[in-house]
């Protein structure tokens, strides 16, 4: 079944904060525009991932400005993304306490609940969504969601077929509706929905598995086979993506798990060993560096994956052997300067030689 | 304890004048301090947090004696680097006295030797006739070989020490020769006392199973002259990042040989089908059985195989982390599987819970397989830094309606006990009154015993198996029963469920059916028996292999 639409999937606690009445006294243009500084500064605060800080931002706004439903909102989004699901559903149901038909704060809860197995709160809230703002992609999708996992099949694929209506290229919505509709038995539909999906979004890795299964199903063997080899792509190149922000950020202990998980989810993806290796050198992990740099000289023979292996090498204090793998990649590229400086440096002429 | 057909009036009558349990409810309770079980189990830590201290330990129940009643016995960790020695034994063997007593007999059994102990799993590996014992640790693994109810290990003559961190085993007959083989899985690779300090918003905490190299499972072969013979890589098996941690040996696919099924933390679990030559092909991504239904890589736990659906196939199902299902599978036939997790009710009820042991048993003895699951967070700090977790977790009782569907019950709020932090448990009819007791293994902290205190109303039949051709225990071989109008498979099997041991006995409720419709033995051996003459209502009979004289 396909996941929710809406980003905000992680809990965060939060202090509760009394409702002020007199704060509603406050001339309503001037409130109005202090919210909307709040929001954007709290909004910008949580771009730059600073969620804690703009929970702050958040509560000390809502000591100002109590009566506002946004505000609330808000902060329990922020509370989700520091893991503090309950503190977010405090300020989602003040929230709607405030405002009672917020579409918004009605599905972010119904989510919450449905994630901690509460579906038929969750189905309840998302329901008044929909009936409120029946356009509501994210409702429509999130009900649906629920609505699977609760078993109402035929009700999860009626909300499903209208979000697709809503936004027919939304690749996670066909990718619901094709789960569902495997479950019905329907399995050339879902097939076709799950094909859709899998176009939309080449990088969907989970309707690729599905498809897989469903053609399996469907005695199509050889297509399952093939959708599974994308799926474990899709899956690996997930990983590899997020290690790279963690690179980026220098948190090489976080780059490292997420390039592990992908070899879990691909062991033949070379990028992830290759990266590996480069993250292990610089950890210091020299035997792990040099594996996954051997591994990956193995699926993708190459002069750069030749070098990597023999920079591994010698960090590992392993001269000769890497002075035979930086040979083999000026066997292959004899002109490239890093490698006859490597060679240099492995032959003691120079320093150096970490990439 | 049962209460048979003439306490039911009884009760009917109590039930008039005060509450008492409904007939179709599962009744269980905690018997442990009362059956004299005296054991606290340890994770061997003492605040450095080492990777190790999470996994716990399992249990099980052997009879080890021979004499009809089902012994206990509780692995146990040992003090870890840097944590003062113990100065006994840590892990436990309670012989089975009869009346639902037991007395500890750790040291007369041989079985107290030191060792961080995880998994265990019992089988006969030497065909003399009693139940060994091999037990997986954190170092090298031992397997106790039976002499008359006194063990002895002889893991390193046998050629199964292996040192790694080994965690559920079990034993099958995999090239169905006679003899016992023996699947171990094995988690990571850790060098307990020189891990690094995980943290988490600055809280010291156990770190996570990715941070640690996955360690490969071993197949051995049982070359028949008490040694083994490591076949991983040859035999097909070998999958050098998995992380195991749950094994469960079952033939999904009805071709008479068994086939083998690995819970992986953080990796796919895998699915190895049993090609008849002394080969496995991996088929878990292709069955619909190696990640969740989304794809996604889930913490695998503890796995058991049984036919909840009645259709005669084996189903499945895989223990998860919270936030996750546990997953319950139902085959489809031709090797496929449906994740059937919210559709039957389990899933909804397991997403905040970090399962472990996962054991399909009959616990109201109508003649469907209910699902028993013990719960428990890995962090032991857990509410710290997550609103609404807690380490102690209940464990859930899924008593299966019949009808595709579970009805969940916290064990806590069940049977009046407060939740530990909950891993191995295993299934057996511990006090011979015809229905499935279960013993619990508790991280740090006493286990339970669960006495099933169940209305039964219905007939039962127990039966032990002989193998004479096939293997002593007769494991792999499949019974198929049919009563009032319902088809009932069993298989026996080893190790299952997480880090343990079940009855080696096959128990099948009948619900209201008075009596046997047929009963036929499909023994290891390939040979094909019809037993419904051989067998007698409301008692344990034993059937010996046909053909051969024992």
């Amino acid at each position: 079944m396909a996941r929710r639409l809406d980003a905000s999937r992680f809990a965060c606690g939060v202090a509760r904060v009394p409702i002020v009445l007199l704060a509603v006294l406050a001339p309503v243009a001037a409130r109005a525009e202090a919210e909307k500084d709040l929001l954007e500064r709290a909004g910008a605060l949580r771009a730059q991932g600073k969620p804690a800080a703009a929970l702050d931002a958040l509560l000390k706004g809502i000591e100002e400005l109590p009566a506002s439903a946004r505000l609330h909102h808000e902060a329990g989004r922020a509370c989700e993304e520091l893991g503090r699901p309950e503190s977010a559903a405090e300020h989602y149901v003040v929230a709607l306490r405030l405002e009672a038909g917020r579409v918004e704060t009605l599905t972010a809860l119904g989510v919450l609940r449905s994630e901690a197995g509460r579906l038929e709160e969750a189905e309840a809230h998302l329901r008044a969504a929909v009936s409120i703002e029946p356009g509501s992609l994210a409702a429509q999708h999130n009900l649906a969601v629920v609505l699977a996992r609760r078993g109402d099949l035929e009700g999860a694929r009626a909300a499903y077929g209208k979000a697709a209506k809503i936004a027919p290229r939304e690749a996670k919505v066909r990718h619901g509706l094709g789960g569902v509709l495997e479950k019905l038995g329907r399995l050339e539909e879902a097939r076709g929905e799950l094909e859709a999906a899998a176009a939309l979004d080449p990088g969907l890795a989970p309707a690729w598995y599905r498809l897989s299964c469903v053609c399996f199903r469907l005695g199509r063997k050889e297509e399952g086979e093939r959708h599974l080899r994308r799926f474990r792509q899709a899956k690996a190149g997930q990983h590899v993506a997020r290690a790279e922000t963690h690179l980026r950020e220098g948190d090489l202990r976080r780059a490292a798990r997420e390039l592990e998980r992908a070899l879990d989810a691909d062991e033949a993806y070379v990028e992830a060993h290759a990266r590996l290796g480069a993250v292990y050198l610089r950890e210091g992990d020299a035997p792990r560096a040099v594996a996954h740099a051997r591994r990956a000289a193995e699926l993708d023979p190459r002069a750069v994956r030749y070098a990597n292996l023999a920079w591994a090498l010698h960090g590992a204090g392993d001269r000769h052997e890497a002075l035979r793998w930086i040979e083999k990649a000026l066997a292959l590229d004899p002109g490239k300067a890093e490698y006859l400086e490597e060679r240099r440096a492995i032959l003691g002429e120079a320093k150096g030689g970490s990439k | 304890m049962n209460r048979g057909p003439a306490s039911v009036a009884a009760c009917a009558l109590a039930g008039l004048l005060g509450p008492a349990p409904a007939a179709s409810q599962i009744v269980f309770t905690d018997a442990a301090r009362e059956a004299g079980i005296r054991f606290r189990h340890t994770d061997g830590g003492c605040g450095s947090r080492w990777f190790a201290e999470q996994v716990g330990s399992g249990v099980a129940f052997i009879d080890a004696d021979g004499d009809g009643r089902l012994d206990l016995y509780f692995p146990s960790g040992v003090p870890l680097p840097g944590c003062p020695e113990a100065d006994r034994a840590t892990s436990r063997f309670f012989r089975n006295a009869g009346g639902g007593r037991f007395a500890d007999a750790t040291d007369a059994s041989g079985l107290g030797e030191p060792g961080y102990a995880t998994g265990c799993a019992a089988g006969d590996v030497d065909s003399d006739g009693d139940e060994d014992l091999f037990v997986a640790c954190l170092g090298p693994d031992r397997l106790y070989r039976n002499e008359r109810g006194r063990f002895a290990d002889s893991a390193a003559e046998a050629g199964v020490a292996d040192p790694a961190f080994g965690s559920s085993a079990s034993f099958l007959d995999y090239d169905r020769d006679g003899d016992l083989d023996l699947y171990v899985a094995s988690y990571v690779e850790v060098e307990t006392g020189k891990e690094k300090r995980c943290t988490r918003g600055g809280l010291h905490v156990y770190c996570l199973p990715q941070d640690y190299p996955g360690a490969p499972d071993r197949l051995y072969r049982n070359d028949g002259r008490g040694r083994f013979t490591d076949v991983t890589p040859e035999a097909g098996v070998l999958m050098p990042r998995g992380r195991g941690l749950g094994v469960a040996v079952g033939d999904y696919d009805s071709d008479g040989w068994p086939d083998i099924y690995v819970a992986n933390d953080t990796n796919e679990n895998h699915l190895f089908r049993n090609l008849g030559d002394g080969t496995f092909l991996e088929r878990g991504l292709e069955a619909g059985v190696a990640v969740s239904e989304n794809g996604v890589l889930e913490n695998g736990m503890g796995t058991d195989w049984g036919d909840w659906s009645g259709d005669g196939l084996l189903d499945l199902v895989v223990t998860n982390f919270d936030g996750q299902t546990n997953a319950l599978y139902r085959s489809l036939g031709g090797g496929l599987f449906e994740d059937v997790s919210f559709a039957s009710g389990t899933g909804e009820a397991s997403l905040p819970y970090v399962g472990w042991a996962s054991v399909f048993a009959d616990l109201d003895s109508d003649g469907l397989l209910d699902l028993f699951v013990t719960n428990g967070h890995v962090f032991d700090n857990v509410a710290r830094f997550q609103e609404g977790a807690a380490y102690a977790q209940p464990s859930l009782v899924h008593r299966n309606l019949g009808n595709g569907r579970f009805a969940t019950r916290r064990l806590d709020r069940a049977a009046s006990m407060e939740p530990r932090v909950g891993r191995g448990a295993a299934a057996g009819d511990y006090d011979g009154d015809g229905d499935l007791d279960i013993a619990v293994s508790n991280l740090n902290a006493e286990p339970f015993l669960l006495r099933n205190d169940s209305l039964r109303a219905g007939r039962w039949l127990g039966l032990r198996l002989a193998g004479t051709r096939s293997n002593r225990s007769a494991i792999g071989a499949r019974v198929e029963l049919r009563a009032g109008g319902r088809l009932q498979v069993r298989e026996v099997k080893s190790g299952s469920g997480y880090l343990s041991q079940g009855d080696l006995r096959l128990l099948f409720g009948l619900g209201d059916a008075r009596s046997i419709d047929s009963l036929v033995v499909r023994w290891p051996s390939g040979r094909v028996e019809d037993a419904a003459g051989r067998v007698i209502l409301d008692a344990y009979v034993t059937l010996v292999e046909p053909g051969h004289v024992q």
